[in-house]
């Protein structure tokens, strides 16, 4: 069985929300809000003639160039979030925003030029509030693009495609005639051909992706393609002859890969590539080709990327080239693809982003993303690559504290999720700050986190505190193994959500390894997750946590066995319980459990009620009441 | 009540010498005349206030017992509920806070003589006072409306079960209405409610009841929300101690609104013992949100086994 959108959307929510901003103080070399703190710019858009730049600030929104200078177009409250910004004309480019109180989305255009003062700035603007997103910016046209509406019917969502012109009011930005998938039925995803005329659209019908097609000019679609198990389907281009479809999907094997389908009679044409351990993330097409030319996919926790032809390649390496020792993700790129945006990171580096002229080879710094870290006081990750006893490889990956010495205490940091969720090899404040407390950190992408395949999120399913944590513990076995200045005498297991959950358990069935444990935000009843009147008006929510974690009406005796509430009284190491009240994910009740039937036993956990703190932090002063007793926890066991 | 200070110690805090080697001026040894007064006024119609009220919650136990019939609660019982609700309601926080501190600010703002002295207005001094007046006297009237709640619990009719009401709201609201299905009459509404957690016990008559509204005030009109819309629903078994989970409203400024019942036993269950201890005691529990819940007979049979004597362990 396999499992799709609705089960990665259900449980990343088991993931703890992170998104820090706010000032404190510290006195250690780098400080908990040197780590903590965001990056001022959150974003930058290059635009199509790649003379522009348009950056957010916080949340202030900023377009020009270092020859006309930078103005500022927006400035939003805090309430106000900027989910994207988009050029879809040499000088038009569209910020659309999500309130994060009442929902509402805003599509806000601006057109900038040179106004009656000599002066670059935003000439024309509009506002519209709706749902959806800009299908293609139609970059040849200034102030038109496909916008992929958002219709939500009570069992599905799907979107509608109208060609608007952005700066129409409102009012005049739905009309029929200007439907470009006319005759589409429940579509969500759509491809063009050459001419821009949309002919094949997908839908899913309880998780299986459907292909439709039809002539250009003609309202009657015919399915030509149904999967035959759940799978995921994203189209991206069609061949200048209309015959082909290419897309990711990973509908045809285990893995998601590049594959070409037969327009004409919903054929598997061939697969362009496919990775044997790894999903792809992204189809890479140039602006105006249709073919592909390469994708990405993340191996290892970064992001690669690979090419169809040493000749496809060449830009990338030309940039790579220029940084050598560091990963890079081109971010944006102009119409000509002679001007790129490139983000450069390492696993104890934030990175800068750097505009690369590739006819003039070379590129210069637009902006540090760190500037106050100086990444030779952090620390490096490297990978471990465990085969398990049931022939599953697992990715894991260790960072050590510099000048560690040859006895060093191991903080196990299991991440949240756990299905369809996986850790990265990118800078990471949660593990550089254990490490700067003189703690070596390893994450593991045990079965059940994405990225690795269908086959490998489904062997995580209802692996609660079974072989979830028996990839773990290989994980912590295969560290000590291949490193032998890790302390094998001193590990410690903490996580948040799913996380937490998993230390918790690795507590209760090896205590021999784990000499403590801390959960933040965790999961101690199973069966608790279903006893939430939201999860009683959508079966269809319940019937997927059942497929992770068991029907507590079925399976209520397995649901106790791998529940740390009910096995108080198999916990013989000290743990630390830390809950935000105002966690909707997972309800601050699970801890309170765990903690008053320890209480039972005599046993009072260390216990970190977070007031008005929810699923994860906002601000750098909630994960410092964290952090704080989590530190001197870990410390009161594991430092000598 | 142990935390009242005499008047004596007051004046001589209000008399202490600011300049000591300088007489005091004429207006500054008239302010504090008029200070004195004042908060000898204040403190007098405190006092008076306080010992209404006690005098009137020591009618509701004599009444109580007196009347006492099929009530499950002992003498001692009861009165050790209303100690809780005093703690509960912070009484000697609110009497030091309304009474002692207010005086004792008053007499420092005022407390140095210095050139061209100007004492406060009167009015200013009075509309503080009678604001801290106000502020204890509502107070001790919530603690008194507590206590003939709790008292009332005494009176079970044979239909009726005790409710178990857990609520947490990010806004303070006016009143939250239950509604009792297929059913006429046994409609619950409770409020003014203030922001954060809400706990209390009261009667109920058996069935099944469904969350059904809320009104919040917004600036000089009010906001209703709609709660059917969330279907949370719960049963109140007569005779028993009904749980029916705790109900957690989001309300932002701009009225979007999230509701949800949650299961927070344990939570609601350790209230229940700070404020409520007997009632644990004296009635069994029943889960009116999940009727078919395992995790409360679970804890309940292992407390039981923990009372029964589990010595205390220590951890490694």
């Amino acid at each position: 069985m396999k499992l799709s959108i609705k089960l990665l959307v259900m449980f990343s929510l088991l993931a703890p929300c992170i998104g820090l901003a706010v000032d404190e103080g510290d006195n250690t070399v780098v400080t908990f809000n040197d780590l903590f703190r965001a990056s001022e710019i959150q974003s930058i858009e290059l635009s199509p003639t790649g003379e522009f730049d348009a950056y957010r600030r916080n949340q202030q929104v900023y377009v020009g160039n270092s020859d006309v200078g930078y103005v500022r177009i927006h400035n939003f409250n805090e309430d106000e979030r900027v989910q994207d910004i988009q050029w879809i004309g040499d000088n038009t480019l569209v910020v659309q925003t999500w309130n994060r109180i009442s929902g509402v989305e805003k599509f806000r255009p601006s057109r900038m030029g040179i106004n009656d003062d000599g002066k670059y700035s935003e000439i024309q603007s509009e506002q519209h509030s709706i749902e959806g997103y800009i299908h293609d910016p139609l970059l040849d046209s200034a102030d038109e693009v496909v916008y992929a509406r958002i219709r939500r019917e009570d069992e599905y969502v799907a979107t509608d495609l109208f060609r608007i012109d952005v700066f129409a009011k409102s009012s005049k930005l739905f009309k029929r005639q200007l439907r470009v998938d006319t005759g589409s039925s429940d579509y969500f995803y759509y491809a063009a051909d050459s001419s821009g005329n949309y002919i094949a659209g997908i839908r899913y019908i309880d998780g299986i992706p459907e292909v439709w097609r039809r002539s250009a000019g003609v309202d009657d679609w015919t399915q030509i393609w149904a999967a035959n198990k759940e799978a995921d389907f994203h189209p991206y281009s069609i061949s200048p002859d209309s015959n082909t479809l290419f897309a990711l999907s990973n509908a045809f094997s285990d893995k998601t890969a590049a594959i070409e389908l037969d327009l004409r009679d919903g054929s598997l044409v061939r697969t362009i590539y496919e990775h044997e351990r790894f999903d792809l993330h992204k189809l890479l097409i140039r602006p105006g080709e249709l073919a592909p030319y390469g994708v990405v996919f993340s191996e290892q926790g970064m992001l690669r990327y690979h090419f169809f032809s040493d000749d496809a390649g060449k830009e990338f390496h030309q940039i790579q080239s220029k940084f050598p020792n560091k990963g890079i993700i081109i971010v944006g790129r102009s119409k000509d693809g002679n001007i790129q945006l490139v983000r450069t990171s390492t696993s104890k580096d934030r990175g800068e982003i750097q505009r690369c002229d590739l006819a003039g080879d070379h590129c210069e710094m637009l902006v540090e993303l760190a500037p106050w870290l100086d990444p030779e006081t952090l620390s490096d990750t490297v990978v471990l690559e465990i085969d398990s006893e049931e022939g599953i490889t697992v990715d894991a990956f260790l960072t050590l504290p510099i000048g560690g010495g040859d006895a060093i205490p191991l903080v196990v940091m299991p991440h949240g999720g756990p299905i369809g969720v996986s850790d990265s090899r990118y800078f990471s404040q949660d593990v550089q700050w254990l490490a700067q407390k003189g703690y070596a950190v390893l994450q593991v992408n045990y079965r059940g986190s994405s990225g690795y395949g269908q086959e490998f999120v489904e062997a995580g399913l209802r692996e609660w505190g079974r072989g979830i944590e028996d990839d773990i513990d290989a994980a912590v076995m295969s560290a000590l193994d291949e490193y032998p200045q890790l302390d094998g005498s001193r590990i410690g297991i903490f996580g948040s959500s799913y996380g937490g959950y998993s230390a918790l358990m690795s507590v209760i069935r090896n205590p021999e390894m784990y000499k403590c444990g801390a959960s933040f935000a965790g999961v101690t009843d199973l069966t608790l997750l279903f006893a939430q009147s939201r999860l009683h008006k959508n079966p269809e929510l319940r019937e997927t946590l059942a497929r992770i974690i068991g029907d507590p009406d079925l399976d209520y005796e397995e649901q106790r066995e791998h529940s740390p509430a009910y096995r108080y009284k198999d916990i013989h190491r000290p743990i630390l319980l830390a809950h935000g009240t105002a966690d909707r994910v997972v309800d601050v009740e699970h801890s309170w459990r765990l903690r008053m039937l320890m209480k039972l036993r005599g046993v009072d956990p260390e216990f970190v009620i977070l007031d008005d703190v929810g699923h994860g932090f906002e601000y750098i002063k909630e994960a410092k009441q964290l952090y704080d007793p989590l530190v001197a926890f870990l410390d009161s066991h594991l430092m000598p | 009540m142990s935390s009242r200070i005499t008047l004596l110690a007051f004046i001589a805090l209000l008399a202490v010498p600011v300049g000591a080697s300088s007489e005091p001026s004429k207006a500054f040894t008239k302010c504090q005349k008029m200070l004195t007064r004042n908060a000898e006024s204040h403190i007098e119609k405190s006092n008076r206030l306080q010992d209404r009220y006690e005098a009137r919650l020591a009618d509701l136990v004599q009444s109580k017992l007196a009347g006492n019939t099929g009530g499950k609660s002992t003498d001692e019982e009861l009165r050790a509920a209303v100690e809780r609700f005093k703690n509960y309601r912070r009484i000697d926080q609110a009497r030091a806070a309304y009474v002692e501190d207010i005086v004792e600010q008053v007499a420092q703002s005022m407390a140095h003589d210095v050139p061209n002295f100007t004492c406060h207005d009167r009015s200013a001094v009075r509309t503080a006072y009678d604001l801290n007046y106000q502020a204890y006297e509502t107070v001790l009237q919530l603690l008194e409306n507590d206590v003939e709640e709790r008292f009332d619990l005494e009176r079970l009719d044979d239909d009726e079960g005790l409710l178990i009401i857990a609520f947490n709201s990010t806004e303070a609201t006016n009143f939250v209405r239950i509604n009792r299905l297929n059913a006429l009459g046994g409609t619950i509404v409770f409020g003014p409610n203030r922001r954060g957690e809400q706990f209390r016990v009261i009667r109920a008559k058996a069935g099944t009841y469904e969350w059904e509204e809320i009104e919040q005030k917004f600036y000089n009109s009010r906001r209703t929300y709609n709660l059917r819309k969330f279907d949370m629903q719960f049963d109140v078994v007569a005779g028993k101690l009904n749980y029916a989970g705790v109900f957690l409203l989001d309300v932002e400024s701009n009225g979007y609104y999230r509701a949800s019942l949650n299961d927070r036993l344990i939570i609601t269950l350790t209230a229940l013992e700070q404020r409520y201890p007997e009632l644990i005691d004296q009635y069994e529990i029943a889960n009116g949100l999940h009727p078919d819940d395992r995790f409360t007979d679970f804890y309940l049979s292992e407390k039981r086994l923990a009372i029964v004597g589990v010595a205390n362990e220590t951890i490694d």
